[in-house]
C-alpha cells in the first residue's frame, strides 16, 4: 500500500477568456493533491496558456506543496515568455503566501478583472 | 474547556486527511480563532508530510502520536515518531529574497513551521518528540472583513 499513484485529484475549474487561461482551485491544495494539480496546470502550458490568471476565490487551504505548485508554474512561463497573476486571495492563503516570500515575486491582485489586466498589458 | 485531542497515525499520506479532520473537530470544541486554526493545521500537515516522506526507510511502518490541547492562551502540541532523528529547528532557512527564477523548488515546509510556531525537539527513547506552542490571539485575519455602511 504505498501513497505513490494514488493520489487525491486538485478540483480546478477552467475558462478561458479571449486567451487568458483562468484557473480556479476549490477546497485544498495540499501534499495529498498537488501532485496532480501540477500536472493539470503544466498541461494547459505546454499545451500553448502563456497567459495565466489563477483565482483563488474559492480555495481555503494551501501547504507548502501548493506553493511548489505556484513556484514551477511561474518558473515554467519564464522560461516561455508567458505570464500568470493570482487574485481573490483568502486571508488564510494570502498569509501563507506572504510569509513564504511569495507576494513579493508573484504578481498578485485584489479582482479578477485587474490580474486578467496584468497579464494582458503590453 | 474540551478534553484534548490525542491521536495515532500510521507513517503514509493518505493519514494527513484524517488529521485534518481531526484538527478541524478540536478547533471547533476549543472555540479556536479560524486563523489560528488554519496555523495549527498547517504547521502539522508540513511537519508530519516531511517526516513520512523523508524520515522513514521505503516501506517501514511507523507510527505518529499527536497530543493537542488548549491551555488558557496557548495551543501545546506534541508529536511523537519513530522515524530518524530529525530536529525540525535545524532546517536551512530559504532565501525569500530571491527572484522566480532563482527561488530553489521545496523547503518552505519546514520554514513555515518554524515561522508560525514556537518550536522544541528533543530525541527521546528512539523517538523523535517535536513540541509546537502557538498563540491563540486571532489577528482578525480569519474573520470576514466588517464593511460600514
Amino acid at each position: 500500500m504505498s501513497d505513490a499513484g494514488n493520489q487525491v485529484q486538485a478540483t480546478i475549474g477552467s475558462e478561458w477568456v479571449d486567451d487568458v487561461l483562468v484557473l480556479k482551485p476549490s477546497g485544498r491544495v495540499d501534499s495529498n493533491n498537488a501532485g496532480s494539480a501540477e500536472a493539470m496546470i503544466l498541461g494547459q502550458v505546454d499545451g500553448g496558456a502563456q497567459r495565466i490568471v489563477l483565482d483563488m476565490a474559492e480555495l481555503d487551504y494551501v501547504s507548502s506543496a501548493g506553493l511548489r505548485v505556484l513556484l514551477v508554474t511561474a518558473k515554467r512561463l519564464r522560461q516561455t515568455g508567458g505570464r500568470m497573476a493570482l487574485c481573490q486571495l483568502r486571508p488564510n492563503v494570502h498569509e501563507v503566501l506572504e510569509v513564504s516570500g511569495f507576494l513579493a515575486i508573484l504578481t498578485v491582485c485584489d479582482g479578477r478583472e485587474a490580474a486578467i489586466g496584468e497579464v494582458t498589458k503590453t | 474547556m474540551g478534553a484534548g485531542l490525542t491521536l495515532r497515525l500510521r507513517n503514509e499520506l493518505s493519514e494527513i486527511r484524517r488529521l485534518t479532520a481531526a484538527l478541524d473537530a478540536f478547533a471547533e470544541d476549543e472555540a479556536i480563532p479560524s486563523d489560528v486554526a488554519m496555523r495549527m493545521a498547517l504547521v502539522l500537515d508540513e511537519l508530519l508530510t516531511n517526516t513520512i516522506e523523508y524520515g522513514y526507510p521505503d516501506e517501514v511502518p511507523g507510527e505518529i502520536g499527536i497530543e493537542a490541547k488548549r491551555d488558557g492562551d496557548m495551543l501545546m502540541i506534541s508529536v511523537t515518531d519513530d522515524a530518524r532523528p530529525f530536529d525540525p529547528r535545524k532546517a536551512p532557512r530559504p532565501d525569500l529574497e530571491q527572484s522566480v527564477e532563482d527561488r530553489r523548488v521545496g523547503g518552505l515546509g519546514l520554514h513555515l513551521i518554524n515561522t508560525m510556531a514556537d518550536v522544541d525537539y528533543a530525541r527521546i527513547n528512539g523517538r523523535n518528540l517535536v513540541t509546537l506552542r502557538l498563540l491563540v490571539t486571532s489577528d482578525g485575519d480569519g474573520d470576514p472583513v466588517a464593511v460600514a455602511t
